[in-house]
């Protein structure tokens, strides 16, 4: 079994590292570790662009939806269980725009990373609704796809020329609309056009230029890290396809692939948890060295995901099978 | 008659075979001519002929000298050969005609007094029976009154041209050939499948202008990635035979309607020879999940669960159709043949509702038809064999389950592994059972209804909740490992998968990853199910319904 190869797609290959990132990024393994969600809001500007982008408006306003939902009510209940464990509640946390406020937050998880998605989801959404876009953008895709990126990218130079977001981390939907967009250029160059050399190469140098413009130009917070890692991941995403890895590799891939909302939401937790048995066993000093962190950031959460898809399975399993009983 | 008038078109191009080229009307009627002769040997009493239907020539010749020469005849499949050999004794034809060349041969000749009522025009299969002794009993006025109410809205002319994409034996497929002679058109014969480069060659050479298609071929077109822009001549395609998923539908229609073809979607059943509706091509793409309205002559109707009319829109009933083309009623025997029943009313067994544009769409069948593992299954049937061992005996089923209902309390013996056999469904989906008595209605009929519900797990009873969260703990435990090693579930279908990665949604044959709502957080895992049961993964797997990729998987498989 082992000795299989399995094909990662690059788009799951930077959903993993940019989930990894952040874990690392948050267990102190090291500095420059920022960009981590900014390369998951690139792959799910892809994704949402490759699922949404069809037949009508209603279909694509129906697809931000879904997704909304799904992010934002896992996302709910957690900062709705530590309002009351803390007795403390936030009402602009709960409600998704604390992001507007401050870069503090109550809850275990970045939960500005549901905040902004949530709120550009819902100005998208407005946009598509008002100008009536999807079929727009399946008949001129790259034309109102790059029309959208010039849009986001004046937008997010505009804010940083007139208002000094540092106290805010710059986690605000129009700062990072555009790293959102630029995964729907590259579904209109490379997944509705053929992945030619030339689309490649307009896209590189795309994403070299404005990531260069506006991670560094700018003074963004964090921003030789974030520039690096979200060019690194813009990358691999225009020039590798797909990769063979060995069967255990590969393997890892898609279980972090499939358990990265769980890794989002749990990796703090994680690492409570292991800072906690660190000092039960006596290796409280172990237990903090970050690649320890890092690694329980990632192992707990698959676990907890791996546990609730068995008990799913088993369900629909035990369901089918389970043999009728006469009323 | 269609086929009494060849002569009025004489100079027209009729048939253009690969091996005699174009033969017009009058150089048919020859031929049929030679055909009639042969067949009115025994006397010019009306005959049973069977004709073992090829696409070529001489089936054509064979089908049109016996229509001709007034005698009822029997499209059969040359594929099916235990089949017919059960049909044939039981119907003992006068003449059975073999048209596997160029020349039709009567292979067989009997002189038996078969007492045949003179309407009768044709036998047909029907999708459900094939392989069994029914057949439908058409008269020559349903089918000439179906033949002209297609013609009326598909708009054909002498200067149309079909070709054979479907068998002769198929009542669709016949109904094309019947059309297009009907008004002095022309056929291209063609025994090559429409997934070959040879039969479009063929399309664009003969400059043919009618397609017809079932939804296997368009939902494989759209795989092979068909345009329709490369057919110039094409004046309309047909759909029929069954549900096309409306994604499907709206992509064809659209590509029709840019390159100026119509798309014509179609509804029917063999029992009413075949036509019942269709959707005029410009409302197509609006109405893509409908069947759209009645043919000229005939009108649908809706009915409640007693038999009553349902006057509103969008409410759910029985489709019924009432018009001069509903059949005669089956045989099952040669002494059927003798008469010929007047039917008023044909329910489809579909269940269907009647939207705001007047447009009919189907919503599902009615009970008595199961469709496990994508096999069409009537329950009828398997109790009318199940008889043979025990006649108080009962089947009811979903498509999960067929459940046998008996009263035996020693048992009962039942080959379930024959059955299965019989059906080509694993064993493991039939369930044999015991009840006390037969329940029975107030009026005396079998309550189904409430065999039905033994098919529900009652969740009141303790040690089922018992047996239940036991199963559950093993196969969440092993699964739990199962999925940290990566030893993938054995999924048996790609609705399996859906199933597990949408929970929450009532999935259906049609919906894709897209109009479930897939999206980045759903993505991984559909994909590495549906990996376990490709080779290869279809790149645009994601828009495709799961039906399609089902026939696909099963594609691969063989």
């Amino acid at each position: 079994m082992f000795n299989m190869k399995r094909s990662v797609d690059s788009l799951l290959m930077v959903k993993c590292l940019s989930i990894v990132l952040v874990v690392a990024n948050h267990s102190a393994l090291s500095k420059g570790l920022h960009g981590g969600l900014n390369g998951l809001m690139l792959v799910s500007g892809i994704v949402m662009a490759t699922f949404a982008f069809k037949d009508s408006t209603e279909h694509t306003l129906r697809a931000f939806r879904n997704f909304a939902i799904r992010l934002a009510i896992p996302s709910f209940i957690l900062a709705l269980i530590w309002a009351i464990a803390y007795g403390e509640y936030n009402w602009s946390e709960l409600f998704f725009f604390r992001n507007w406020l401050t870069k503090a937050r109550l809850v275990s998880f970045p939960i500005w990373y549901p905040q902004v998605m949530v709120q550009m989801l819902a100005v998208f959404a407005c946009l598509f609704l008002a100008f009536n876009l999807t079929p727009k953008l399946i008949s001129h895709p790259k034309k109102i796809t790059s029309l959208s990126f010039f849009a986001a990218l004046c937008l997010c130079f505009t804010s940083y020329a007139l208002w000094d977001t540092t106290y805010l981390h710059d986690k605000l939907p129009h700062l990072l609309a555009w790293n959102f967009i630029f995964g729907w250029l590259y579904w209109a160059f490379l997944v509705k056009d053929e992945r030619t050399l030339e689309n490649r190469l307009i896209l590189t140098a795309t994403l070299c230029v404005t990531s260069y413009l506006v991670f560094i130009q700018t003074g963004a917070i964090f921003g030789q890290a974030r520039f690096l890692w979200f060019t690194l991941f813009g990358l691999i995403l225009i020039w590798i396809n797909d990769i063979k890895l060995p069967f255990f590799t590969a393997h890892i891939f898609h279980l972090i692939g499939q358990s990265t909302l769980y890794i989002f939401l749990w990796h703090y937790p994680a690492f409570g948890i292991t800072l906690r048995l660190g000092r039960l066993l006596g290796v409280e000093h172990l237990a903090s060295q970050p690649v320890v962190l890092l690694l329980s950031g990632l192992i707990y959460p698959i676990l907890l995901w791996a546990g609730i898809s068995a008990l799913k399975r088993g369900y629909a399993h035990t369901k089918g099978e389970y043999p009728a009983q006469a009323a | 008659m269609f086929f009494n008038k060849l002569e009025n078109y004489r100079d027209n191009i009729c048939v253009i075979d690969p091996i005699h080229g174009a033969l017009s009307y009058g150089e048919i009627v020859k031929k049929c001519d030679g055909v009639e002769q042969r067949l009115r040997e025994q006397g010019r009493a009306k005959k049973l002929v069977f004709i073992e239907a090829h696409n070529n020539l001489s089936t054509i010749v064979a089908y049109l000298g016996a229509m001709r020469a007034g005698h009822a005849v029997h499209m059969i499949d040359p594929c099916k050969k235990n089949d017919n050999a059960a049909l044939i004794g039981t119907y003992q034809p006068h003449f059975i005609i073999k048209c596997d060349d160029s020349n039709g041969e009567v292979v067989s000749s009997n002189n038996n007094a078969i007492d045949i009522v003179n309407d009768l025009c044709l036998l047909l299969s029907t999708s459900g029976s094939t392989g069994s002794k029914k057949l439908v009993k058409i008269s020559y006025s349903s089918i000439q009154d179906n033949t002209e109410a297609i013609n009326a809205y598909l708009e054909n002319t002498e200067t149309d041209r079909a070709i054979t994409s479907l068998k002769l034996h198929y009542s669709y497929g016949i109904s094309v050939l019947n059309t297009i002679l009907d008004v002095g058109g022309s056929i291209v014969v063609n025994n090559n499948s429409a997934f070959e480069p040879t039969f479009w060659e063929s399309l664009n050479r003969h400059n043919v202008t009618c397609f017809s298609g079932v939804p296997h071929h368009f939902s494989t077109f759209e795989k092979l990635g068909l345009e329709w822009t490369n057919y110039k001549s094409l004046r309309y395609v047909t759909q029929a035979g069954g549900k096309l998923s409306p994604s499907v539908i709206k992509k064809h229609a659209k590509q029709c309607m840019r390159n100026h073809i119509k798309f014509f979607v179609m509804y029917g059943q063999t029992e009413a020879s075949p036509r019942m509706s269709y959707v005029p091509p410009e409302c197509v793409i609006e109405n893509a999940d409908c069947i759209g309205r009645a043919i000229n002559g005939g009108a649908f109707r809706l009915l409640d669960e007693y038999g009553a009319a349902i006057e509103g829109n969008n409410i759910i009933g029985e489709l019924a159709y009432t018009g001069k083309n509903i059949m005669s009623g089956y045989a099952t025997s040669q002494a059927d043949l003798a008469v010929l029943e007047d039917i008023k009313q044909l329910k489809t067994g579909d269940l269907a509702l009647r939207n705001v544009s007047g447009y009919y769409q189907i919503v599902g069948r009615k009970a008595r038809f199961v469709k496990p593992l994508g096999i069409r299954i009537n329950l009828d049937d398997i109790e009318q064999y199940l008889h043979g061992v025990d006649n108080d005996l009962y089947v009811v089923g979903n498509d999960q389950k067929i459940l046998i209902v008996h009263t035996r309390a020693a048992g009962i013996d039942i080959d379930v592994k024959a059955l299965a056999q019989k059906y080509n469904l694993p064993e493991s989906l039939f369930v044999v059972k015991e009840v006390k008595q037969t329940p029975l209605l107030a009026n005396g009929k079998i309550d189904y209804k409430y065999l039905e519900n033994l098919l529900v797990p009652d969740r009141r009873c303790f040690t089922w909740y018992l047996g239940f969260i036991n199963s559950l703990c093993v196969h969440s435990f092993f699964g739990f490992f199962a999925i940290l090693c990566g030893s993938t579930r054995q999924w048996t279908s790609v609705e399996d998968v859906f199933k597990e990665n949408f929970p929450h949604s009532k999935i259906t044959k049609e919906d894709s990853f897209l109009s479930l709502g897939g999206d980045s957080l759903r993505y991984v895992g559909t994909s590495l199910g549906l990996e376990t049961l490709f080779t290869t993964l279809p790149k645009n797997w994601y828009e495709l319904p799961i039906s399609d990729l089902e026939s696909m998987r099963q594609a691969a498989d063989v």
